[in-house]
């Protein structure tokens, strides 16, 4: 009786002074104004781990928010440095590092922490974003998105600016609106599959690319007769007087409602989806 | 003096080239004004500081590159005028070809419509050729000057610039082989490799382009670049792509196509 009485201490104790002991911390929030809101403004991410949200709004400021443990650098002090009837004090880490200069906000993340960080910042807002092992997410922005996710998801929404994403083992995900198109994008991934959604009366030139996949769609696409960009040159062939080159690779070249500005679409394992709004 | 006047004054006396009455006044009014002294003093010890600044050297590629908008922007002018010139010539030398043509035409009366449309062929032709010349020479100067903004999409837009080029006399292949190897964008990196494809026209290019391989970050403009090798037919570059293929370091599917392009190009 009374084993099992300490059992079911143990049982409900431990964890529960576990919990005290690595309480999920609570989201933080940063606010950081541009400097000058009538000059052109940029937001530059660079998260080791964990997972980015932009969204763009009305506002003015950067709003910042993040969660997630910021661990700090790995300590030397092990369990058994505890001097005997002391007790540590937890020193505050702060796992990013965010700063305005010159219309320019820089959020930086340490290598160890694994963060969840969500940023608001004005619509035209120049995003420059890179995570190793975490996702991206945009929605609502109308600046240019440069955006880097070498593990992880992206998926940009309602974007009315140019996109230039590229991933090497996620999976790449972009809906854009008529604004955008008249700016060259492209979108690439090593391993994953790029999924863009265009208006349906988007005029573009598009350059698709999928060595091992497929590449889908439901707009009519008038598929260039030679690949490669030297058909574009009068009388084919090489630049300076050399014969039709044979292509290896699987670029497709086409146009839809007309061609317009180039977008590109490059995967070597993954499909291409491209599908009309 | 006023306190006005003695701020206007102070950028003058430190260059030395104030008049002796202005700067006794100044002198004094310096004396009796606490403020405008202690900005004087704080002002000009930035002003010697100023001084002490290293001035900024132009980067040695601006010269190159104004030097390679020039030449694209001359060569556009050059392929325009010197064209039409021998177009003319051939147009004089056959000056007597409509009115005999005419003459003809009371005997064949067919004859005249061909002959119109034979001279009016040759004037446009040469008009095209000059169109031609001046539209290329723009575009290599849209090109370049493209590749080098800030934004990633208008670089992207460069190396469209750059498909369109028809004829080049290296500027533009140096740009994109510069945009492969340092452009920190992936995209437009991948742009830049497929778009080479029409100007490594050189064995030296070539080599540069198989060069280019291993310091890449990105495996999947490795692979545009194995790609670019095996299309170029270059068995030069068959050793590079062997330490390519052995090369433990870089991705295997990278290491993989290498060893695909070896067997290609054997």
């Amino acid at each position: 009786m009374k084993s099992t009485f300490l059992k079911s201490i143990v049982f409900f104790a431990v964890p529960a002074m576990l919990a005290a002991q690595d309480p999920a911390p609570p989201p933080q929030r940063i606010t950081l104004p541009f400097s000058d809101p009538s000059r052109p403004k940029s937001l530059t991410v660079n998260i080791p781990m964990g997972s980015v949200t932009v969204t763009g709004y009305d506002g003015n400021d950067a709003v910042i928010e993040y969660s997630g443990r910021g661990d700090g650098p790995p300590r030397k002090a092990r369990p058994d440095d505890l001097p005997p009837g002391m007790h540590r004090l937890d020193q505050p880490t702060n796992p990013i590092e965010a700063t305005q200069e010159n219309n320019v906000v820089r959020v930086k993340g340490g290598s160890w922490d694994r963060l969840n960080i969500q940023i608001k910042v004005p619509k035209q807002t120049t995003l420059e974003l890179k995570t190793m092992n975490g996702s991206i997410s945009v929605e609502g922005i109308s600046g240019e998105m440069t955006i880097d996710a070498m593990n992880g998801h992206i998926n940009v929404q309602d974007a009315s600016g140019p996109v230039m994403a590229h991933s090497m083992n996620g999976r790449i995900t972009a809906s854009l609106a008529q604004l955008s198109a008249a700016k060259a994008s492209s979108f690439s991934s090593m391993n994953g599959s790029i999924e863009v959604t265009l208006p349906a009366d988007l005029k573009a030139r598009l350059k698709m690319k999928s060595d091992h996949g497929e590449i889908y769609t439901d707009f009519d696409v008038k598929v260039d007769s030679a690949t490669g960009p030297t058909s574009l040159a009068p009388g084919g062939g090489g630049k300076n007087g050399g014969g039709v080159l044979p292509h290896t690779d699987r670029t497709l070249y086409g146009t839809i409602n007309g061609g317009g500005p180039e977008m590109q679409f490059i995967t070597y394992n993954g499909r291409i989806v491209i599908r009309k709004k | 003096m006023t306190c006005d006047e003695a701020k206007a004054c102070f950028a003058d006396d430190w260059c030395g080239m104030l008049r002796t009455p202005e700067r006794d006044q100044l002198k004094r009014h310096l004396e009796d004004c606490a403020a405008c002294r202690q900005e004087a003093d704080g002002l000009e010890s930035l002003w010697r500081k100023l001084d002490s600044l290293p001035a900024q050297e132009p980067p040695p590629q601006m010269r190159d590159r104004f030097y390679a908008a020039l030449g694209a922007y001359g060569e556009g002018f050059s392929a325009a005028s010197t064209e039409p010139r021998r177009k003319d010539n051939f147009r004089t030398a056959f000056a007597w070809l409509p009115m005999s043509v005419a003459a003809a035409a009371l005997l064949i009366g067919l004859g005249l419509g061909y002959a119109i449309s034979s001279q009016k062929g040759v004037r446009e032709n040469s008009e095209v050729a000059q169109l031609r010349g001046e539209v290329n020479g723009m575009r290599e100067l849209v090109a370049l000057s493209l590749l080098r903004q800030q934004s990633a999409s208008e670089r992207l837009r460069g190396v469209s610039w750059a498909n369109q080029v028809e004829s080049s006399d290296g500027q533009v292949l140096a740009a994109l082989l510069d945009s492969v190897n340092h452009d920190p964008n992936v995209n437009v990196r991948l742009a830049a490799a497929d778009a080479l494809r029409t100007f490594a026209m050189t064995s030296a290019s070539r080599m540069e382009i198989v060069r280019a391989i291993i310091p890449q970050s990105a495996p999947l403009v490795q692979i545009a670049l194995i790609d670019l090798v095996v299309d170029l037919k270059d068995s030069a570059s068959i050793s590079e792509l062997k330490r390519v293929a052995g090369n433990d370091s870089l991705n295997p599917s990278v290491r993989e196509r290498a060893a695909w392009a070896v067997e290609r190009l054997q």
